[in-house]
Order: structure tokens, then C-alpha cells, then sequence
């Protein structure tokens, strides 16, 4: 549950950052799921180019 | 002359114990998959902060004298104004110039580093500030209990 900042408080602080830093995670958790899932498919051109012969 | 060494002793102790509870600190880590300059390119940028914290609704950057500044809009349209006082390859600092934080003196520094196990991250959000209408013992109590 996102801290509320809806009435400013000395106790609000550390849940603020505690929200933050775990909205970075999950942008660093989108991220990295993104390269992955890009490096395991093989592009288009990859898949349909003609083999070379040997 | 005791009583006067005393009262030096008594002194230095609250003159200690002063300066110890001048600031307070508040540190948050969290560990994520991932290459520091790729997390940064997502959350890095000074206004990339209302696509991050749930809390921000929009981020509007200004420059004002040479100076960056980022005006935050909360989710109720509370406004907080910081500036930005320091950046590299995957950090920057920043200081809260007007807001309704009950804090003054609010310097804090967010910062994407490496981590020791590899392909992983260390996200690092910490702040350093003096507590505005509380005393800061009681300020400092309320977010120990919060950590």
C-alpha cells in the first residue's frame, strides 16, 4: 500500500522512501525482463534468412 | 572549583548529545536484477521520479538562474519544489527547497550501484535533514519504529 502524502507527517518519511525504492525495483525487475525476453527470441531476420553454404 | 569542573562535564555532555541529534538520517536499499546504467536509464532521469514513486503524480523540471529545479505534484496537489545539486553516470543529489514535509535542512542523494553478486543492482535512497516543529529525539523516534 503506496504511503500517503496526503497529510505531510514526520512519520511519513521513511515510508516515502520505502516506496520509492521499491517502485525502482520494480522498473529494474521490468527492465531486466525485457532484455531477457529479447536475448531468448531470435529477430525476425535471424529466423528467415537463407542458410550459407559452406 | 569541583563544582565548576562539573559543570564543564555537564556542558560537554549536552553540547554532545546536541550535536548527535542534529540530524537524522533515513536509508533505504533495495536489490533488483539488472546493470546499474540500464536501471538508470529507466529511473534516472530528475523528473523520472512520478513514473517510480506512487506517491507523485507529476513532475514538472525548471531551470531557474543556471539551476534544476523539479516541482513534484502529489496525489492530493500538495506541491514539493527541490533542486538538484549534484549528479554523475548513476546518481544525483538533490535538496527540498518549499514543501509540507515538517522537514527543513532536507538533503538526499539516490543512487543505482553495482552489486556484489553479478547482473544485479544496489538501489540506495537516503536523505539527511533536521525535523521542523517536533524536536528531533521524538522525529527520530517516530521513523525507528517506521524502519
Amino acid at each position: 500500500m503506496p504511503t500517503a502524502w496526503k497529510t505531510p507527517s514526520t512519520k511519513t518519511i521513511s515510508g516515502i522512501f520505502n516506496d520509492g525504492v521499491t517502485g525502482i525495483k520494480k522498473k529494474a525487475i521490468a527492465a531486466y525482463d525485457k532484455r531477457e525476453a529479447a536475448a531468448a527470441t531470435p529477430s525476425p531476420r535471424a529466423a528467415t534468412a537463407p542458410r550459407m553454404r559452406t | 572549583m569541583r563544582v565548576f569542573k562539573l559543570t564543564l562535564v555537564a556542558l560537554a555532555a549536552t553540547f554532545a548529545w546536541t550535536a548527535a541529534a542534529e540530524a537524522i538520517e533515513v536509508k533505504k536499499r533495495r536489490e533488483a536484477p539488472g546493470k546499474p546504467a540500464e536501471v538508470w536509464a529507466v529511473v534516472g532521469d530528475f523528473c523520472a521520479i512520478k513514473d517510480w514513486h506512487p506517491a507523485v503524480a507529476e513532475c514538472e523540471q525548471i531551470e531557474e538562474g543556471g539551476d534544476t529545479f523539479r516541482i513534484l505534484t502529489l496525489g492530493d496537489g500538495g506541491k514539493i519544489k527541490e533542486k538538484l545539486t549534484d549528479s554523475d553516470d548513476t546518481s544525483y543529489s538533490y535538496e527540498i527547497i518549499e514543501g509540507p514535509l515538517p522537514v527543513k535542512n532536507y538533503k538526499a542523494t539516490l543512487e543505482v550501484g553495482e552489486d556484489d553478486e553479478p547482473d544485479r543492482v544496489e538501489i540506495e535512497w537516503e536523505a539527511e535533514f533536521d525535523a521542523d516543529g517536533v524536536e528531533d529525539a521524538e522525529h527520530e523516534d517516530h521513523l525507528r519504529h517506521l524502519q
